[in-house]
């Protein structure tokens, strides 16, 4: 008897062992093209242009040398042709501060907002609204609000009224403070959408026994998105966080646009913008790749610290 | 299995190998240029004659801004795919030949002695020719005479005579400008920027050193700060571009070469064929030290070096082919090569206004073409925009401008 038990648990234990395996044999086919697209066109250009970066080499140059750290000391000791990295690190925190805090906030206002819309179909116009520039290119974007922030468009006149004056041009694309909050504001309108749908994808996943119970309790509003929503939300925050931060950080198109259009370069020469300008237009593609990898670097050290501040507080489970 | 399956296998296999055939024998010369209004209908037609004469060769021709183009060129290069066939300007040419990217002109394409002394100065390194010239152009000053005699403003001769009509009919609602009446070429600065600075006394470089007589520089700059919106407001480099504006009558002057003729033409050919439009010799200053005209530039056909010889051979071909239409360039789309049967014939002379061209042509200089000329005209434009847009004392933007040239050459 107790053998023929035994057996059976072999059996048993075999057979999930040949399910785990076969389930996991199926998760690694899956994964294997996403690993082969990663390893090809994520990895191996971060090494390469690791390797470049201790290089001379140049963008039509056939022959290049190694020279240790000398594109590193370059890029933070020299001004680089008129446009120095330390300028480029202060333009990318500066927009990468002004736009993410504002967006994550305000994301998280309107997903509340719409949560607490009655009718699915409001709740899905909002959506449909705030999301719509999302799925606009960079490039079009820009170009809409260079017309928006010419001296005759609708920034100025709207600006003019607002402030109560008469034909002031703001000097939205001129101005070296006014572009760097023109860049701001194209960025926040084009990504806000994106990050409301997170917002309400996390707020949806919070069971409504939750709310049920707390109003049970007699909590009020405010206190239960205090206490409850906000705790509960916090692995969405963190995530949308963290993706606000990095693709800030990567900013080009909006800035590129804006300098094309006759805006100075200084104020809104983002890293990215710094690296292209120096790789693609100067032909230094050693000191370019320098300079990617100290952004590299920069949204590691972001990221992890904005990880240990997620974890540092309690965590809420439900 | 299907007993047609191994059949139809058969088919798709013999189709391929027939297609792989005649692949072979083609040769495709892709051909990069840049946009241009009239060319891209005019060289679709040579290429399609071109075809027909050459059945081995089949041509793709692509068009690209002309801001891109270089940076598309070079950084198809440098990874390996570069077209066979492009055009680029002088400017952007040294670090493409020095670097071995370029190939020689073979013997007996075409001959040199047909084309104006230094035509082919800005490709020639060593004893060797890099490139076909495709056009040569130089700007003038594009009046709007109607505009200027209803206001009964006589035509103006200098910047200063510029700076005071603009002054009289710029149009502003408080510190909004909601008509201009002239504006620069941004962000051309070699092309009329610097020719502005010889004037005045100054100079790009000199014997090797750059920014040339700081006196010169600042003055130049000054004009620019005036010019602008912390100035008089009366342009600046984030407005439209003012020689599209002039097609439609919107602005009464601009700069521009003759092919914006032929573009006249084509967009409003009312205002063209009427006698209500001018063209003058590019403007001096008043107090000018030097007779300068604005920089004349050209654009050459240039040949991918890690290309097969015979997409190379190919790729000359066709260049000379399109060197050989130097009249209908003329003709239809206002190109001027610097052929000596076009720069001396009556072809050009018989455009209207052609000789203000020509005269101009012989007081200007061939703009800067040596090592990081793009680079270098991006700084001359940091620096003619930090004054107009940002408020930087002249002074303070030429010792910036002249540091950040400096440190390209480290």
């Amino acid at each position: 008897m107790s053998g023929a038990l035994s057996g059976k648990k072999k059996v048993r234990k075999n057979k999930i062992y040949s399910i785990e395996r076969k389930q996991a044999r199926w998760g690694f086919a899956f994964t294997v093209p996403c690993l082969v697209f990663f390893a090809i066109f994520s990895f191996y250009p971060i090494i390469y242009a690791f390797i470049t970066s201790f290089t001379n080499r140049q963008a039509i140059g056939r022959n290049y040398e190694f020279t240790g750290l000398e594109n590193y000391v370059y890029i933070f000791t020299k001004n680089n042709g008129g446009f120095p990295l330390s300028n480029s690190i202060r333009a990318t925190l500066v927009f990468t501060i002004g736009t993410f805090v504002p967006m994550i906030v305000v994301s998280l206002i309107l997903a509340t907002f719409m949560m607490q819309l009655r009718r699915d179909r409001y709740r899905g116009f909002f959506q449909l609204m705030y999301y719509m520039p999302a799925v606009l290119s960079s490039v079009v974007a820009a170009a809409i609000w260079m017309i928006i922030f010419d001296p005759r468009g609708l920034m100025n006149q709207v600006s003019n009224f607002v402030m109560h004056t008469s034909g002031v041009d703001y000097n939205w694309l001129v101005d070296p403070i006014m572009i760097q909050v023109s860049t701001i504001i194209i960025y926040f309108w084009k990504y806000i959408g994106y990050f409301v749908i997170l917002f309400i994808t996390g707020l949806a996943s919070i069971p409504p026994t939750i709310y049920e119970a707390a109003t049970v309790d007699g909590s009020s509003r405010w206190h239960t998105f205090w206490r409850i929503t906000l705790p509960l939300l916090k692995p969405t925050t963190a995530m949308v966080s963290i993706m606000a931060m990095l693709q800030c950080l990567k900013t080009f198109s909006t800035q590129f646009m804006l300098y094309q259009g006759g805006s100075p370069r200084a104020p809104i020469d983002v890293i990215t913008m710094n690296i292209y300008f120096t790789g693609i237009r100067n032909g230094r593609l050693g000191r370019a790749s320098a300079m990617s990898i100290v952004l590299f670097v920069i949204m590691l050290v972001f990221t992890y610290l904005q990880l240990v501040a997620n974890r540092s507080s309690e965590d809420v489970e439900y | 299995m299907n007993r047609y399956t191994p059949l139809l296998i058969l088919l798709v296999l013999f189709s391929f190998l027939l297609s792989s055939c005649t692949e072979e024998e083609e040769i495709v010369i892709q051909y990069w240029t840049h946009e241009d209004g009239k060319r891209g209908a005019l060289e679709e037609r040579l290429i399609a004659e071109f075809e027909i004469e050459n059945p081995g060769i089949k041509v793709e021709r692509t068009e690209f801004q002309s801001s891109e183009l270089i940076y598309k060129v070079s950084s198809s290069m440098e990874a390996g795919l570069g077209p066979v066939l492009f055009n680029l300007s002088s400017e952007v040419i040294p670090e493409l030949a020095m670097s071995g990217s370029l190939d020689k002109l073979p013997d007996g394409i075409i001959s040199a002695d047909d084309y104006i002394p230094g035509a082919f100065d800005a490709v020639t390194y060593g004893d060797n020719i890099y490139g076909i010239p495709l056009e040569y152009t130089n700007w003038c000053l594009y009046v709007n005479t109607s505009m200027l005699e209803e206001a009964g403003l006589e035509l103006p001769e200098t910047w200063e005579d510029i700076r005071d009509i603009s002054l009289l009919l710029t149009e502003h609602d408080g510190g909004i400008i909601t008509k201009r009446v002239f504006d620069f070429r941004y962000p051309y600065y070699l092309s009329f920027f610097i020719p502005m600075v010889m004037q005045l006394g100054g100079g790009l470089v000199s014997d090797g050193s750059f920014i040339v007589n700081d006196d010169a520089w600042i003055e130049a700059l000054s004009f620019m700060k005036e010019w602008g919106p912390l100035g008089d407001n009366l342009g600046s480099p984030t407005l439209l571009n003012a020689r599209s504006l002039f097609n439609d009558e919107k602005i009464a002057m601009c700069l521009s070469g003759l092919y914006q003729e032929e573009r006249m033409k084509d967009m409003n050919p009312e205002f063209y064929e009427s006698p209500r439009w001018k063209v003058l010799p590019f403007p001096s200053f008043e107090v000018a030290l030097s007779d300068v005209s604005a920089s004349s530039y050209l654009h050459f056909f240039m040949v991918n070096e890690a290309r097969s010889e015979e997409e190379k051979m190919a790729g000359w071909k066709l260049a000379s082919y399109f060197a050989s239409h130097a009249d209908e360039y003329l003709e239809e789309v206002g190109l001027v090569m610097p052929l000596k049967t076009i720069i001396n014939g009556d072809a050009v002379i018989n455009k209207p206004y052609g000789s203000v061209f020509i005269d101009d042509l012989k007081r200007s200089t061939p703009v800067y073409s040596g090592p990081y000329a793009m680079e270098i005209q991006d700084l001359i434009g940091e620096a003619v925009e930090s004054v107009m847009l940002q408020g930087i004392s002249p002074e303070k933007a030429v010792a910036q401008l002249r540091a950040s040239v400096s440190y390209l050459f480290i």
